[in-house]
């Protein structure tokens, strides 16, 4: 089992760029468009890294993720704009 | 000649390419390398000859095949049908099933499996939470319709395009033996694929209604128009009797000078390790052929059906369907040509048309020989959902056994073999 998961995992790799670019198209086309990152395991957490793994599915973290990204937009075009001001 | 060692040559790629030691271009180099070495030093082939079995029309009709459909991938034009149609089903799971299914099959009809697959699983990914379904039994679905998908076409596979130029079939003729049959299976799979995943078909409500769909209009059109123009190429070129490589090759270069694209940028995302494969792995049949190695399986096809065209029909799809479960199945496919050609019948096309039928349905049945299946099943994980692996086997393996009973059932009936 744990064979067959690595033999995926391997092959997957090969085709994951095109199927992340893919996935940013569709994002794209319906309106929504999306960033790709990509984010390692920080360091410390490696007996953690099946969690890790299963994070882009976890509806919760998603949230927090886009909660965080919300922030993170208003806090730069605040600054943007400020930037702005004083030039 | 003791074909022995040149047996044991062929042994040696096929398990290379299984094991994936090497990328599979290069263990068919290794492997013709091997064989031409040993035809060279025996004094059954010179090099020049060894050249000479690279099927230059197979490989202009790919890689024409391949531009086209790169071409036609970058405008959009199946992505924007596809969304146009997966929103209208959005909430309703089995037409969304069907739909997806069908879109599935009949855009790895006309691209290539890998883009078909992607394509279909991004969007069955994307859509998931709107629709409030759980994508696994639609992707699935999916996967084991663009396996079935490229089957009733020359340009639907590559081993499609490999039988077919060696049987002489046009690109009409090919569609008029087989199309009826890949129709005729994407109803019996749906149904069937309806009754496994009945349960597992349901929308929670999902969110609110989703955006108008923002793509270039001029580039959706312009991936129709190129398509239409090399489907039509390729259907003119059967009815004058011209190489469907020319019609391939004509849609690809009016494709690459009215695209726009960068015509570098499409070369380099062209599958270049299959078309060294299929060169090489030609060189390999073509040196076989020369010790006559795979007579004795064409003899052995012949005595175990008594010398019936219908029985070495059947025996074709069902040893070729069964290879493919385990092989992938462009090595089935050019494996088996020969042994098709050294089998003394003068209407070969139901052994052809049993080849098509057994490389193109046999490859869903184990995620080892599935690439699609690989596909949907690393997608899913990437985005965090739970498969086991062996669960697709359990809806691949009966879909195989119940494809290849029918297109059993199919050959009877379209050759007049009963």
């Amino acid at each position: 089992m744990a064979k067959m998961e690595e033999l995926i995992e391997k092959r997957f790799k090969s085709v994951e760029e095109k199927y992340r670019e893919e996935l940013d198209l569709v994002c794209e086309a319906l309106g929504k468009p999306c960033i790709i990152l990509h984010v390692q395991l920080p360091e410390g957490c490696e007996e953690y890294r099946e969690l890790f793994e299963k994070l882009p599915g976890d509806e919760e973290f998603m949230a927090e993720l886009q909660e965080f990204v919300r922030e993170a937009l208003k806090k730069k075009a605040e600054k943007q704009a400020r930037e702005e001001a004083q030039s | 000649m003791d074909p022995t060692k040149y047996l044991l040559g062929y042994a040696l790629v096929v398990l290379l390419a299984v094991s994936e030691a090497f990328p599979m271009s290069l263990s068919a180099l290794i492997g013709a390398a091997l064989l031409v070495a040993f035809g060279v030093s025996d004094g059954v082939i010179s090099f020049g000859e060894a050249l000479s079995f690279v099927d230059l029309e197979l490989l202009a009709l790919l890689v024409g095949v391949m531009i086209v459909v790169e071409v036609v991938d970058r405008c959009g034009t199946f992505r924007y049908l596809a969304l146009k149609v997966v929103r209208k089903v959005l909430k309703r799971p089995a037409l969304l099933l069907t739909a997806t299914g069908l879109l599935s099959a009949l855009t790895s009809l006309l691209l290539s499996d890998e883009a078909a697959l992607l394509l279909i699983v991004a969007i069955l990914l994307s859509l998931g939470k709107a629709g409030g379904f759980d994508p696994i039994p639609f992707a699935v679905s999916s996967a084991i319709m663009v396996n079935l998908g490229g089957t009733g076409t020359l340009v639907g596979s590559v081993p499609n395009m490999a039988i077919g130029i060696r049987a002489g079939f046009s690109f009409p003729e090919f569609a008029s033996y087989l199309l009826p049959c890949e129709f005729a299976l994407y109803g019996v799979t749906l149904a069937l694929l309806y009754l496994y995943y009945r349960r597992k078909l349901q929308s929670s409500g999902g969110e609110a209604e989703l955006e108008e769909i923002e793509v270039s209009s001029v580039d959706v059109a312009k991936g129709a128009f190129l398509l239409s123009l090399m489907l039509s190429l390729l259907i003119a070129a059967g009815i004058a009797d011209f190489p469907a490589s020319a019609a391939a090759l004509a849609s690809a270069m009016v494709a690459l000078a009215l695209s726009g694209f960068d015509t570098l940028e499409v070369f380099q995302r062209l599958d270049w390790d299959t078309v060294f494969f299929t060169a090489s792995f030609t060189v390999i049949i073509g040196a076989l052929e020369r010790v006559e190695a795979l007579k004795g399986l064409a003899l052995w096809l012949q005595e175990a059906a008594g010398g019936s065209l219908a029985l070495v029909s059947l025996l074709v799809l069902l040893v070729s369907g069964v290879a493919s479960l385990l092989l992938p199945n462009l090595i089935v496919a050019l494996s088996f040509i020969p042994v098709i050609e050294d089998l003394p019948f003068a209407d070969k096309r139901p052994l052809w048309s049993s080849l098509v039928l057994g490389s193109n349905l046999g490859g869903v049945g184990l995620p080892v020989s599935s690439f699609v299946i690989v596909m949907t099943i690393g997608a899913l994980k990437r985005e965090g959902y739970e498969i086991d692996p062996w669960a697709v086997t359990r809806v691949g393996i009966p879909m195989t056994v119940a494809w290849l009973a029918f297109s059993a059932i199919y050959l009877l009936i379209r050759f007049g073999l009963l």
